[in-house]
């Protein structure tokens, strides 16, 4: 692929994503057009509309662009360093740690919990536990195989959701229900303190991602062919594995769970602009971005006066569309 | 490996290991179900045993207890663990991976959405017709896998079927999710995809009998196809055997079997992935001995951790499905572990 | 590669997460000056201003009350999360938790909690006209589109969920009222304080007390010490209710029996069908959930051999609950609603004196308690 071709193809795609930020942000309960919108935005309309806007629907498509980032650069990472192409953030056992981390928080915390920060970090920190009791178990003492990283991922995983679940039977159906709706992947809690906190954290990380880009594509290269080229191979591998567990988790433990995100923008990423990591975080970061805003902007208008969280929409399209890549792909 | 290798350096016959093997679990699969009976807030003593088959007296809690709650709770988790390891089995030797079960296959959460989907638009199931949809919405569940992986340019690798079944599943379970927040069931349905046996009585065990001895049947006369099936596909067509068809049928026994455990049981996590693999340490790679003798140490399994379940948790029910899953687990990282099954899968 | 390595790397990262979080924490709390109000408040949990009904009072009192101090109409309200005040008394009201209470004294809101469009069976009759604003599965973020629409000047909402509480803020004055335990009576007064209908809220309370009273008395005499139970069904599973829900009002409003079964658990468990053997309770109520899961369940578990050996189904006393909403949320209302339903499935042909058609029968609207404020005002 060229690199002028590459380019281009980035404008496009940061075009589209604007362009649908800028439906998703007129559309809803109350919907706007083009140039009702713009005047809003720039200081017009009456309260209630701009209450709407500024407060409840800027922040939510700002926080449904961050996530969709957060994971996709995260499933680019870990595809990059489990050398497979099928890998996505929750495989490790992130989100069902970060389950697991929320009911413990509403069956400990319940009434009590006074800080909006309580579940996120929750989430987080039993994620991150997973993520390590996964590395731990699939570790024996000289290497650790992708592969096996894999599997020992989907054991832990399921096996965490089966004590999630005991859990769950023995609490209050209310205490439940939020738990719940906390793990669906609604944006619905999505608020200026979320949003600020996640672009903080990925202001950080995909520039250091962008910035590595030459590793990952000689991390993507045989094993044997990284190690000859003098990369301490290991070394990074834990580090870029670590940065992309902790970038899913940090998008999971504000929303809930979101799968395939991290699987698909890669793929749909890869298609468009080549295997070339520096282009390829951009790509699948913008087309992560575009799913999640995509998901979310169905969910709040499709089942009207219901909402349907993003995460339950983003499953299945997400997985609709990963089973048409299983038919189509060559092997 | 150690019993196996152990047989093989005392040079016992085949045949004769099988048997040993299959009428030694046969025998401990009735005596774990006979010491089940036991257990339970209720106290029974002897007597009530006897009393219980031969005379029984209504009025008597020991022998209600025993003959009309314990008895047929024990005969389904019998029935259940071993349909789900036989068809576990069936589906390891035609996929021939190692890890396939139903749970991986999309038969559970297949189930569990065309149970819910009957339920939306018919209250009033009867048992019989649940049933019928969850084997409905099992097979739709398996058959999806199928088809992507049949239509698939890579073909019919482990790697693929594992895939297309982790994928379906997840998607079926997001539907499932999205409907029951839709109809507002969300906590309902907790307690309906979580795989318990606690309410059983006989309705269910005549149920579920006849679909579990045609499937078990099946299985038994498919069991030399698929041994022949394990040993690769150019083989089997090479000794001119029609494997499409063969595939089809084993799909049908599976269906029967899975839907059937699942439809009355919910889904009950790792037992048909788990129990083949002991199956096979202990009587070798052929499937016509694999098949039977998984299904009877799936049924020890299934009493067993019924057993537990009501054990540990008093009066209380902590649902089969996920204990058997919290012992799956740790046997799956096992498997993991073992270099051979990751190479088998990475490839 | 070495364990170490991975630990070492895993403390430094979570070390930097943790630090990003903060830093941007602490960003955040700078730019918005409602939530810096908001974080540092002076919740000082009062107690001698406290609006307690008795220092040993019953069931119904379990919370710390709501601090309510008033200048003529201003109003200064510290709550579970922080500090409001008012210019004067509230009119557009949003109930996100206490519909029941509220209407209890008389207020009917003009948007109120629901659960897909629908309001708890018992209240959907006064709440007419009124907007459901639904909430996420039920019990989390209500649709803030549809709030905004309606314009409250007062929020109500239950404890636990900071980020709602946050998000809300931005809308209207939010009031957190904790849902822990047992404490609708002194929600009803607070609610009646915050609302300046505190002497209405005294007389509901009363003659609640009263009815209550009544209705013990004539429990006594009739069914003594016989035992009751409370059911409800999950899916395939029986839940059996202890010191919770329903068992509140039987329990601990009318002292009767309790089933020896609970003593182990007192809040309650999920039964298995050989526990059944051992329930020794004389009457029987189950609540079977208005959907159809539920339903077909419910009809299919009645037909369970155990059932037919537990006693009170043997005499023919149990009692399906269909309209059960009020068994479950046991509101103010609720439990008048429920008061009902236990003497007359326990006591047939027991006339019930129905204070709680007063409060039916009174015009609930706004109109009232705007007339009320402005008369204050004067």
């Amino acid at each position: 692929m060229s690199r002028m071709n590459a380019h281009r193809r980035l404008i496009l795609l940061l075009g589209l994503l604007v362009a649908s930020m800028m439906i998703s942000i007129a559309l809803g309960d109350q919907s706007f057009t083009p140039k009702r919108l713009v005047s809003i935005l720039l200081g017009g309309g009456d309260e209630t509309q701009r209450m709407i806007l500024l407060s409840f629907r800027l922040p939510r498509v700002f926080m449904t662009v961050l996530v969709g980032m957060a994971l996709a650069v995260s499933g680019v990472l870990m595809q990059c360093v489990l050398r497979n192409d099928l890998v996505e953030p929750g495989i490790m056992g992130v989100a069902s740690g970060g389950n697991l981390g929320i009911t413990l928080a509403v069956i400990f915390g319940g009434s009590q919990i006074d800080s909006p920060w309580t579940m996120p970090a929750m989430s987080m920190i039993c994620a991150m536990m997973t993520v390590l009791i996964v590395c731990l178990l699939a570790y024996d003492g000289s290497a650790m195989l992708p592969t096996r990283l894999l599997l020992t991922g989907v054991a832990v995983s399921t096996g965490i959701g089966a004590f999630t679940l005991v859990l769950s039977l023995h609490i209050d159906r209310q205490a439940y229900a939020q738990a719940l709706a906390w793990l669906a992947g609604s944006f619905s809690k999505s608020d200026w303190n979320y949003v600020t906190v996640l672009a903080c954290w990925l202001l950080g990380t995909i520039p250091f991602t962008l910035a590595v880009h030459n590793i990952l594509d000689v991390l993507r290269l045989r094993e044997e062919v990284s190690r000859s080229l003098g990369l301490p191979v290991d070394r990074w591998r834990i580090i870029l594995l670590l940065f992309g567990v902790m970038l899913g988790a940090s998008a999971m433990s504000a929303v809930g769970s979101m799968a395939f995100v991290g699987l698909v923008a890669p793929h749909i990423g890869r298609r468009l602009v080549g295997h070339s990591h520096r282009y390829l975080i951009v790509a699948a970061s913008i087309v992560g971005a575009i799913s999640t805003l995509l998901a979310d902007t169905i969910g709040r208008i499709a089942f009207l006066p219901i909402e349907m969280p993003a995460g339950v929409i983003v499953s299945v399209l997400g997985g609709i569309y990963f089973l048409y890549l299983l038919v189509t792909a060559r092997s | 490996m150690i019993g196996a290798d152990w047989f093989r350096e005392r040079d016992v016959s085949r045949s004769t290991r099988f048997w040993s093997w299959f009428t030694s679990s046969a025998t401990l699969a009735v005596v774990l179900g006979i010491g089940s009976l036991h257990i339970g807030p209720t106290l029974v003593g002897g007597i009530d045993y006897w009393q219980a088959m031969v005379g029984y007296d209504s009025t008597s809690d020991a022998q209600f207890v025993i003959r009309e709650l314990r008895l047929p709770r024990a005969i389904l988790a019998g029935l259940v663990g071993g349909c789900l390891a036989a068809s576990g089995a069936l589906m390891q030797g035609v996929t021939r991976n190692p890890l396939a079960g139903p749970s991986i296959m999309g038969l559970s959460s297949g189930g569990t959405l065309g149970l819910l989907i009957g339920l939306l638009f018919n209250p009033r199931l009867e048992y019989n017709e649940a049933i019928g949809l969850s084997l409905a919405g099992a097979a739709g569940g398996y058959f999806t896998v199928c088809i992507v992986t049949l239509l698939s340019r890579s073909g019919m690798t482990p790697a693929s079927f594992a895939l297309a079944g982790a994928v379906t599943s997840a998607v079926f379970g997001a539907i499932t999710h999205g409907l029951t927040i839709y109809f507002s069931l969300h906590d309902e349905m907790l307690f309906w995809t979580v795989g318990g046996i606690s309410n059983v009585t006989w309705a269910q065990v005549i149920a579920l009998l006849p679909v579990c001895c045609f499937g078990s049947l099946l299985a038994l006369l498919l069991s030399p196809a698929v041994t022949l099936l394990s040993m690769g596909e150019e083989v089997a067509a090479g000794l001119g055997q029609r494997t499409t068809l063969t595939k089809t049928y084993v799909s049908f026994a599976v269906l029967l079997m899975t839907g059937g455990a699942i439809a009355v049981a919910g889904p009950v996590g790792f037992v048909g992935m788990m129990v083949p693999h002991f199956a096979r340490l202990a009587v070798g790679l052929d499937y016509r001995r694999i098949v039977p003798v998984s299904f009877t140490f799936g049924s020890c399994l299934t009493i067993v951790a019924d057993s537990a379940a009501r054990l540990l948790a008093g009066g209380q029910e902590v649902p089969l499905g996920l204990f058997t899953t919290l012992i799956g687990v740790p046997f799956f990282i096992y498997l993991a572990r073992r270099r051979s099954s990751v190479r088998k899968l990475g490839e | 590669m070495k364990l170490s390595t991975l630990w070492t790397a895993l403390v430094g990262l979570a070390l930097a997460m943790l630090g990003a979080i903060s830093v941007s924490g602490w960003i955040s709390s700078l730019d918005n000056v409602d939530r810096d109000q908001v974080l540092s408040p002076v919740v000082s949990k009062p107690t001698s201003h406290g609006l307690l009904l008795k220092p040993t009072s019953p069931p119904g009192t379990g919370c710390t009350p709501l601090f309510v101090e008033k200048h003529g109409l201003q109003l200064r309200i510290i709550h579970l999360m922080g500090e409001v005040r008012f210019e004067r008394v509230p009119l557009r009201i949003c109930s996100l938790a206490f519909t029941d209470e509220l209407l209890a004294i008389g207020v009917q809101p003009i948007a109120a909690g629901s659960v897909n469009g629908k309001f708890p069976d018992y209240l959907t009759k006064h709440l007419h006209g009124v907007t459901a604003i639904n909430q996420l599965m039920g019990a989390a973020q209500p649709s803030f589109e549809a709030l905004i629409a309606v314009q409250p000047d007062l929020i109500i909402m239950p404890a636990g969920d900071p980020q709602t509480y946050y998000q809300l803020s931005k809308i209207a004055p939010v009031v957190v009222l904790g849902d822990d335990g047992d404490n609708n009576r002194q929600r009803v007064l607070d609610l009646g304080t915050l609302l300046d209908r505190r002497e209405y809220a005294e007389q509901q309370i009363a003659s609640f007390d009263a009815r209550i009273a009544r209705a013990k008395q004539v429990l006594q005499s009739e069914i003594g010490d016989s035992k009751v139970a409370f059911f409800r069904i999950f899916g395939k599973q029986f839940y059996i209710h202890g010191h919770t829900r329903g068992g509140l009002m039987l329990y601990d409003e009318l002292g009767l029996s309790v089933p020896t079964l609970i003593a182990d658990s007192p809040k309650g468990y999920m039964l298995s069908p050989e526990s059944l053997l051992q329930l020794d309770a004389d009457y029987v109520f189950v609540a079977a959930e208005d959907n159809q899961g539920a339903q077909r369940s419910w009809s299919q578990l009645l037909s369970h051999p155990a059932w037919q050996r537990v006693p009170a189904i043997q005499a023919g006393h149990v009692y399906p609950l269909v309209d059960q909403h009020h068994w479950l949320r046991p509101g103010f209302l609720a439990k008048l609603q429920m008061l009902d339903d236990i003497v007359r499935a326990l006591i047939p042909g027991h006339e019930v004196v129905s204070d709680y058609g007063q409060i039916h029968n009174q015009e609930i609207d706004n109109q009232h308690i705007a007339s009320d404020a402005i008369q204050g005002g004067k």
